[in-house]
């Protein structure tokens, strides 16, 4: 690691502002692709929860055939339920679940190694602050993010609006019935915290495979993230933050789940960590 | 031809990228044979046939090994990270030539078909290894802990049901079902290493160069998802556990069509490259 060289000094608000503006508006602009695979994906899934609808096979478990919001947000976002190998059963991977974390990652981890090797060294010998230009970095990821999640919230709601034919965020017979979850009790304020853990713990993944990619580069930052989700998906344990995204393993639908509250303040730390830990390499790290 | 083939062939294989992805590989085969078989081999099964009590069939190679152990979160790793490990040690190589313009100093030597040819050659026999090579040790270090006791389709052990293909080739001929999926595992893992040479001419950066094989296996994935042809999916196809029917011709005839349209467009592509 090669020490720091340069003068630092106090960088003017106007150019930390227009930095990290530029920064976040680069990043849309550098990830359209990406961000159009987000769009459909959530245009798939919400087209498969209609699809499953129509089809009958959770209409024919119940007279009801209206369906919520909360519905359609609570299938893209189920993930697995606890799996026990006791019983030696095939277990596979939900790619509802997967598909958005692994598009985080990867934006995550290109975009902070395309800056690596181009434009880092232009901002940071203008700005003359490493600091600045990292977090820029983990702002653009944070707007991603609760971009992604609040497109869900939109877009359940403009469907269930449309064709749905009940309250916004109640759960139906045909959501409980399509997700095998009883999600019949929660409240507005479940779902707000319910859904600030799902954002924060996508956020403390993309933060760590952000930082992780400055240490030992996209690809090893990357595999590095993948093995995580495989195994916050295969075994349930708070230490495998990946778990909190998944409605399945809450405790609002399973006694012996998460709570969500416990999940952000885990999470909130976790990215605490991993920030600081980028933030302390970077500043050891000469980028011109 | 032939020392060009060697060249890339030294390039491939001694090179940090060819050794980090061996040894994920191989971290996760033997971690297998630890968590996996050699419980088995010491657990209370063994004991109820040692003492003649017999009972439930013991475990066998055919059910323990780490193409087959659906259960194991290290089988599951393996086979999902199989389109990335294929492609890490030398796949991304001409995205780095052309960018770099190594290719112009190599093909000036060797010519555009010669360059490219032994490009895809060296690409597709570390993409291979790296795939071909855990498979075996596992394999062999599982056999080390656990004998090889016939597969017997009422024990229920073992993962070949009647709808998976080559069913009937698991219960006749155990050890040849377990060749032709790890040959299987070959033919995909040298596709996918041809389809990232072949998308270095469009794509500019090495990390989406090298994880375009794995992303169009998650989108296959996720589009088959609940379809009838979710046993197509390639992740589905190679594991040997078989998670969902499908046709053993038809992902042949996939693999095949998958690494000669990439061999093809790069020959193409190459034989008319110029860069200025």
């Amino acid at each position: 690691m090669k020490k720091s060289t340069a003068i630092s000094q106090n960088v003017p608000p106007p150019i930390i502002w227009r930095s990290i503006y530029w920064d976040i508006q680069r990043g849309f602009s550098d990830n359209i692709p990406l961000g159009l695979l987000l769009i459909i994906f959530i245009a798939a899934s919400c087209g498969s929860f209609l699809i499953t609808i129509a089809t009958g096979d959770a209409a024919s478990l119940s007279d009801e055939h209206a369906f919520s919001a909360l519905d359609i947000m609570a299938y893209i976002n189920r993930g697995m339920d606890e799996y026990s190998p006791i019983y030696k059963q095939i277990f596979m991977i939900d790619m509802t679940w997967t598909i958005p974390l692994l598009c985080i990652a990867f934006m995550a981890c290109t975009y902070i190694s395309k800056d690596r090797k181009g434009y880092s060294a232009q901002i940071v010998s203008r700005t003359k602050s490493r600091v600045l230009w990292l977090t820029a970095k983990y702002l653009w990821l944070t707007v991603i993010v609760v971009l992604f999640y609040g497109s869900i919230i939109l877009v359940s709601s403009l469907i269930a609006r449309t064709i749905g034919g009940t309250e916004l965020f109640t759960a139906t017979q045909q959501g409980i019935a399509l997700t095998s979850l009883d999600y019949s009790n929660m409240q507005l304020n479940d779902i707000a915290l319910l859904y600030i853990l799902f954002i924060v713990a996508a956020l403390t993944g993309g933060c760590m495979a952000m930082t992780l990619s400055l240490i030992i580069g996209p690809v090893g930052s990357y595999l590095a993230f993948i093995v995580l989700m495989i195994a916050s998906s295969y075994f349930k344990t708070n230490y495998l933050f990946l778990d909190f995204t998944m409605l399945a393993r809450n405790s609002l639908v399973t006694d012996e789940g998460f709570t969500s509250a416990f999940g952000i303040a885990e999470c909130l730390l976790l990215a605490g960590i991993f920030i600081f830990a980028g933030l302390l390499f970077v500043k050891r790290t000469d980028y011109l | 031809m032939k020392r060009s083939i060697a060249f890339e062939i030294k390039r491939a294989f001694l090179n940090w990228t060819f050794c980090a992805a061996l040894n994920v590989g191989l971290l996760l085969a033997i971690g297998h044979v630890v968590m996996v078989a050699a419980p088995y081999a010491l657990s209370e099964s063994w004991n109820l046939w040692r003492s003649g009590a017999g009972g439930t069939y013991p475990p066998s190679l055919y059910s323990a090994w780490m193409g087959v152990t659906s259960y194991s979160f290290l089988t599951i790793t393996f086979y999902f990270l199989l389109p990335l490990l294929a492609c890490i040690p030398y796949a991304d190589s001409l995205c780095t030539d052309l960018s770099t313009h190594y290719s112009n100093q190599l093909i000036c030597r060797m010519g555009r078909i010669r360059y490219f040819a032994s490009k895809l050659i060296a690409t597709s026999i570390s993409s291979i290894s790296v795939i071909v090579i855990p498979l075996i040790v596992n394999y062999i270090a599982t056999a080390c802990f656990i004998p090889a006791l016939w597969p017997e389709p009422a024990a229920q052990i073992f993962p070949a049901s009647p709808s998976n293909m080559l069913a009937s080739l698991f219960y006749h001929a155990p050890q040849t079902y377990t060749i032709v999926f790890i040959m299987l595992a070959a033919l995909y893992s040298a596709a996918f290493g041809a389809l990232s040479i072949a998308s270095s001419f469009s794509i500019h950066n090495r990390f989406i160069v090298m994880l375009t094989p794995f992303a169009l296996c998650i989108t296959a994935q996720f589009v088959l998802q609940g379809s009838a042809f979710e046993g197509f999916s390639p992740i589905n196809a190679l594991s040997p556990y078989q998670p969902y029917p499908s046709i053993y011709s038809v992902v042949v005839a996939i693999g095949i069509l998958l690494l000669l349209i990439p061999n093809f467009i790069t020959l193409i592509k190459g034989r008319y490259f110029e860069d200025v």
